[in-house]
């Protein structure tokens, strides 16, 4: 992790709202981080967490309906973003914050070619003659490892593999030289192989250009490799935060503890998984406690009664009244 | 780190062999659009070339020929005026082609404007759309005689009440689409990367739009020849004695028994050019459907 003074961008207790036909909720309750630069930050847990609410919610992106941020803060070049006007939010997008999506193969317009999809990101928010612009799609193609690059911008996304059109996503995103990309749970659709290939050229990128990532996924093996520090997220609240290593080395909050053992560990001849018992709570449904004390083996009284907050000591932050008992190994109730 | 090495041969299995105009293929290989095609294209070349493929000026009287049969003298026979029919109904194809070619130009702009304003922009959907129902409430004649009762008869006219009442179809039909497309992941990635939403419209939205809406056209081209014809029929389009199909079939049907081609002959333009318009139209619709897109 890079020592900076100031973080690039700073999400202060970010809060998204969604109403649906069975009341509302906040899909984001409360999350805040700073994201330093040239930082890999990777955002984990379940599906429906609040993960990719989260970074929609700071590029003013989150369908509303049914969706709106309510409160927070999400301060970008001495900004805040959430009071910014959607046509200056425009001028960020893209320019100075990008955003990869989980579905390569349809992210790409299938009407236009590769090359009119780069040039229109290009030509938006810079000045660019025809020609220059051209050269710097090439360029752009080239960097993030396709094949003869001069020709694949005449090419049609549904003449593409998934890894290829995620790369050209890439490229896209990259256009610009954002100083923060939020990759989106990039990876989830595409072949293992291409897995590794896509996060390689993520890492190479990041690491040449500077750029700070923040990584959406629910791979914990993804965010072992790649990410820096990393924000552990239950039921649209922050869990657990801390550098990477730390926290699989000794995880503080038992969602977080039962995560990392319900990966599955070559070394181990159990023929079964660890699993969490139970499944997320509906969001409407949140008892006064802590979220995750339903199904958390450690759960105490206390535990149902408040909602634990975020304490931070050093480097690391948990969420959990217990998280003392749940730092050494204990016996797991099965 | 290298990124040649990145690119293995299983991502490198990218591009099929490049197909020029994989859409015209299909289409050749489609018999009922081909069927369509020709039938359209024998009206489309008489409308075209009307003035080198008439001899006699349409509304030119000669009594002395009235009533002749169709034959190797008159090809068409003679009406009751003695006035060539073959230069009547070529005459009559100019018009009625250019009468459905503009209501199909004046429905696709207004359709496309209101559909995609409805489906895009979510607040002005309710308002739009239910006026465009209390359109469709009508049916289409008695709303079209009603709108070129207002105006009064002539062809620029039925043209103006056509468009107007097949717009609210056309719009419904775009707006479906934009409905379906503006929740494509690509929409929210050219919104990520800061594209406003009038680019998005117009750069993403529709063009992805297009395939049902021509489908959608090339049935308001047939339905508005169509109806052209019942308000000329009804004395409601171009003003006797302009040679259109209508007006043709109108004069003739007093002489129906006398002399079936009269009515007869017009009548059958009227349902080749129909015909070919809704089979070219069923062919396109086959070829540009999404589902069965998905097969080259």
């Amino acid at each position: 992790m890079t020592t900076s003074p100031a973080p690039v961008l700073s999400v202060q207790g970010l809060t998204t709202e969604l109403r649906t036909e069975r009341g509302r909720f906040n899909a984001v309750d409360g999350v805040s981080f700073d994201l330093w630069p040239g930082e890999v930050l990777g955002i984990v847990g379940e599906s429906g967490c609040g993960k990719s609410m989260t970074a929609l919610s700071i590029l003013g992106l989150v369908p509303q309906p049914p969706g709106r941020v309510v409160a927070g803060r999400v301060l970008f070049e001495g900004r805040d973003l959430l009071q910014l006007p959607e046509r200056e939010l425009q001028r960020i997008r893209g320019a100075k914050i990008a955003m990869i999506f989980q579905e390569p193969m349809t992210s790409l317009n299938p009407v236009f070619t590769v090359g009119e999809q780069i040039l229109e990101t290009l030509r938006q928010h810079e000045r660019l003659g025809r020609r220059a612009a051209r050269d710097r799609a090439i360029e752009l193609l080239a960097k993030v490892g396709i094949p003869s690059p001069a020709e694949r911008l005449e090419s049609y996304p549904h003449e593409l593999s998934g890894g290829m059109r995620q790369r050209v996503m890439i490229a896209i995103a990259l256009a610009c030289n954002p100083k923060v990309l939020l990759a989106d749970e990039p990876t989830t659709a595409l072949d293992v192989t291409i897995q590794a290939q896509i996060l390689d050229l993520l890492e190479r990128l990041q690491a040449e250009l500077g750029m700070a990532v923040v990584l959406i996924t629910h791979d914990l093996g993804i965010v072992a490799e790649f990410a820096h520090r990393v924000l552990v997220m239950y039921a649209g609240r922050v869990i657990e935060e801390g550098p990477v290593e730390a926290i699989f080395e000794a995880p503080a909050h038992p969602y977080t503890r039962g995560l990392l053992e319900s990966l599955p560990d070559p070394e181990s001849d159990r023929e079964r998984l660890q699993v969490i018992p139970g499944s997320v709570p509906q969001l409407g449904e949140l008892g006064p406690g802590c979220r995750f004390a339903p199904r958390c083996a450690l759960a105490g009284p206390a535990c149902r009664q408040a909602d634990p907050p975020l304490a931070r000591a050093g480097a690391r932050a948990v969420a959990c009244f217990r998280a003392e008992l749940a730092t050494p190994p204990v016996e797991r109730v099965a | 780190m290298a990124s040649e090495a990145l690119s293995s041969p299983l991502d490198a299995v990218a591009a099929p062999p490049r197909r020029r105009f994989p859409t015209l293929r299909r289409l050749l290989r489609h018999k009922l659009f081909l069927v369509g095609a020709f039938l359209f294209s024998i009206v489309l070349v008489a409308a075209l070339f009307a003035d080198l493929l008439i001899q006699v000026d349409p509304n030119r009287i000669s009594m002395r020929h009235k009533f002749r049969p169709p034959g190797s003298e008159w090809i068409f026979g003679t009406d009751n005026f003695g006035r060539s029919q073959w230069s009547r109904v070529v005459k009559g194809a100019q018009l009625s082609l250019a009468i459905g070619f503009g209501v199909v130009l004046l429905n696709a702009l207004f359709g496309t404007l209101l559909g995609a304003l409805a489906g895009y922009f979510r607040a002005l959907d309710n308002l739009l759309m239910r006026i465009m129902d209390a359109f469709m409430a009508f049916p289409v004649i008695l709303l079209a005689i009603g709108i070129t009762a207002a105006l009064g008869p002539g062809s620029i006219n039925a043209v103006i009440a056509l468009a107007a009442v097949y717009t609210p179809r056309t719009a419904r039909i775009v707006r479906a689409s934009v409905l379906v497309v503006r929740e494509q992941a690509y929409v929210e990635a050219a919104r990520a990367m800061g594209a406003s939403n009038l680019r998005i419209l117009l750069r993403h939205v529709l063009p992805n739009c297009t395939a049902p809406l021509i489908v959608q056209l090339t049935f308001i081209f047939a339905y508005s020849v169509l109806s052209e014809a019942v308000l000329s029929f009804l004395g409601l389009g171009a003003a006797p004695p302009t040679p259109t199909w209508g007006n043709i079939i109108a004069e003739g049907r007093l002489y129906i028994r006398e002399a079936p081609w009269i009515t007869l002959i017009p009548g059958l333009a009227l349902a080749m050019t129909v015909l070919g318009l809704n089979l070219l139209g069923d062919g396109l619709r086959d070829v540009l459907d999404p589902r069965l897109k998905v097969q080259q």
